[in-house]
C-alpha cells in the first residue's frame, strides 16, 4: 500500500515545518520537525517502509524506531483528509 | 541602515545583482513594515535559506508573523477556488490577477508571497452575471453600485466579502481613473496561463500582461506602492517569457506607456541589475498628455474626484453623460451604504 499527499489540499512551508489546509475543511494541520520531511517525501507514493527508510537516513535514526512513532502520524494525516492510501 | 533601506534590500533579496542582506536586528517595527509591505515571506525565506542570520527571539517573531501571513494565504486560496468555480459553473471566463497568481507562477516558492485578498477579472459584458452569481453563492457587497450600468462600463472594480471575513475585488479592468479605460479589455483574455491550486486549473494572465499589471499597479495604486509589489515587478520584468518588444507593442496600443514605465522604474529602489524591459522604462521620454493624467493619482486628498474629472478625457460623449450622471447623482442604495460606513 502507498501514501501519497492529497491533491485537494493547500499548503505552504513555513519556518517551521508544512501548514496544511485540505479543502473543506475547519481545522488546519501543521507538520512540525520531522515533518517537513514527511511531506517532502510524500509528493510521490510510497509505502510506509520506504518512508520510514527515508526519514532514518535524512533523520540519521532508526528505521524500525521510526516506524512506530509514524503509523499513528499517518493514520492521523489520513484522517484529516491530508494524505491518502492506496494499493498500486 | 535605516528601516526603509532595510526594507528595500528585504524587497531585492535574491534578485539578481542585489545586495546581501545586513545581519542587523529584526525590530518589531521592522516586522511591522515588511508584512505591511507584504514581505514577510521575503524575510522567512531569507531566514531560512540562512541569508539572514537572526537571533532566536527575532527568529520565532518572524515565524509567527509569516505562520499567520500563511494561514490568511490558505484561506484566501480556498475562497478563490470557491469563486472560481461560482464563475466557471455560471460560464463566465475569469483570470486570477495578483496575489494568488503570482504567488504560484512568480515566486520561486509560493511562502514567499503574502497577499490580503484574491483579485478576480472577468470581461465587461460578464460583470453584472458574475456579481450576480457571486451573491447568489454567499457572498456579501458592502457598497451597491453607484447605477445600474456603472460596474459593466465604468468601474475599476467590485468589491465582495465572503462569510470567512476575506474580500475579492472583480475587476472590469486594471486601473481606475483614465488609464482603466485605456485598457484594451479583450487583450486580457487572450494566451491565459494556468496555475494548479489544490488540484484544480485556475487561469491567470501570460506573465508579461502580470507584468503591465504589476507596473501599473505600482505606479497608479497606492501612492506609496507596496515593496512586495515592486519585487512582483522586479521578478516579472528578469523572466525570459517576458517579451519586451510585446510589452511595449501592447503598452503602445493601450496608451499606457508612462505609467507602467513608472511602475517599472520604481524597481531601482531593490539595487538588482536591470532588465531589458527595465532599460526600456529608464528611456521613454513621457509626454505632456501623460504628465497630465498621472496627476490625477498623485496625492491622496481629492483623488477620486481629480480621476474622475480626467476620465472624462477619454470617455467618448455618451458616457461622459452616463459616468458623470453616476458620480453626481448615485443610486439610493449606494448613498445609503456610504453614508452608512461613514457614520460608524
Amino acid at each position: 500500500m502507498a501514501t501519497l499527499r492529497r491533491a485537494d489540499v493547500l499548503w505552504r512551508a513555513t519556518l517551521d515545518g508544512v501548514l496544511i489546509r485540505p479543502l473543506g475543511a475547519d481545522e488546519l494541520t501543521m507538520l512540525a520537525g520531522t515533518g517537513r520531511t514527511l511531506w517532502a517525501v510524500l509528493d510521490e507514493p510510497a509505502t510506509f517502509d520506504e518512508v520510514c527508510e527515508r526519514l532514518a537516513v535524512d533523520h540519521d535514526a532508526d528505521a524500525a524506531s521510526i516506524a512506530i512513532d509514524l503509523r499513528p502520524v499517518i493514520d492521523d494525516l489520513v484522517e484529516r483528509g491530508v494524505v491518502e492510501s492506496s494499493d498500486g | 541602515m535605516d528601516d526603509l533601506d532595510w526594507l528595500r534590500s528585504l524587497a531585492g533579496h535574491g534578485l539578481p545583482g542585489a545586495g546581501a542582506l545586513r545581519p542587523e536586528p529584526v525590530t518589531d517595527a521592522r516586522l511591522a513594515a515588511a508584512a505591511r509591505h507584504r514581505l514577510g515571506g521575503v524575510l522567512a525565506a531569507a531566514v531560512a535559506d540562512g541569508s539572514l542570520e537572526v537571533e532566536a527571539d527575532d527568529r520565532a517573531r518572524i515565524a509567527r508573523a509569516h505562520e499567520e501571513a500563511m494561514r490568511a494565504a490558505l484561506l484566501l486560496e480556498e475562497e478563490l477556488l470557491r469563486a472560481s468555480e461560482v464563475l466557471a459553473t455560471a460560464g463566465i471566463d475569469h483570470r486570477v490577477l495578483k496575489g494568488a497568481a503570482l504567488a504560484h507562477m512568480v515566486h520561486p516558492d509560493p511562502a514567499e508571497r503574502c497577499f490580503g485578498d484574491n483579485d478576480v477579472l472577468v470581461g465587461a459584458d460578464d460583470v453584472d452575471a458574475a456579481v450576480g452569481a457571486l451573491l447568489e453563492a454567499g457572498a456579501r457587497r458592502p457598497v451597491p453600485a453607484l447605477s445600474s450600468t456603472f460596474d459593466r462600463r465604468f468601474a475599476k472594480s467590485v468589491t465582495l466579502h465572503w462569510g470567512g471575513g476575506t474580500e475579492l475585488d472583480l475587476h472590469r479592468t486594471l486601473a481606475a481613473g483614465p488609464y482603466g479605460f485605456l485598457v484594451i479589455l479583450d487583450d486580457l483574455f487572450r494566451d491565459p496561463v494556468e496555475v494548479m491550486l489544490a488540484g484544480r486549473v485556475v487561469s491567470t494572465l501570460p506573465a508579461d500582461l502580470h507584468l503591465i499589471h504589476g507596473a501599473i499597479h505600482v505606479a497608479l495604486g497606492d501612492t506609496e506602492p507596496r515593496l512586495g509589489n515592486v519585487r512582483d515587478v522586479a521578478l516579472l520584468a528578469a523572466r525570459p517569457s517576458v517579451d519586451l518588444d510585446r510589452v511595449i507593442a501592447t503598452v503602445q496600443r493601450w496608451q499606457c506607456a508612462a505609467p507602467v514605465a513608472m511602475g517599472l522604474r520604481a524597481t531601482r529602489a531593490l539595487g538588482h541589475d536591470r532588465s531589458p524591459v527595465e532599460e526600456w522604462a529608464e528611456g521613454l521620454t513621457i509626454s505632456e498628455t501623460d504628465r497630465r493624467r498621472l496627476e490625477c493619482y498623485s496625492d491622496r486628498e481629492g483623488r477620486f474626484r481629480r480621476q474622475a474629472r480626467a476620465s472624462m478625457s477619454v470617455l467618448g460623449w455618451r458616457d461622459r453623460v452616463a459616468f458623470a450622471r453616476a458620480l453626481l447623482r448615485p443610486s439610493a442604495a449606494n448613498r445609503a451604504a456610504r453614508s452608512g460606513s461613514v457614520s460608524r
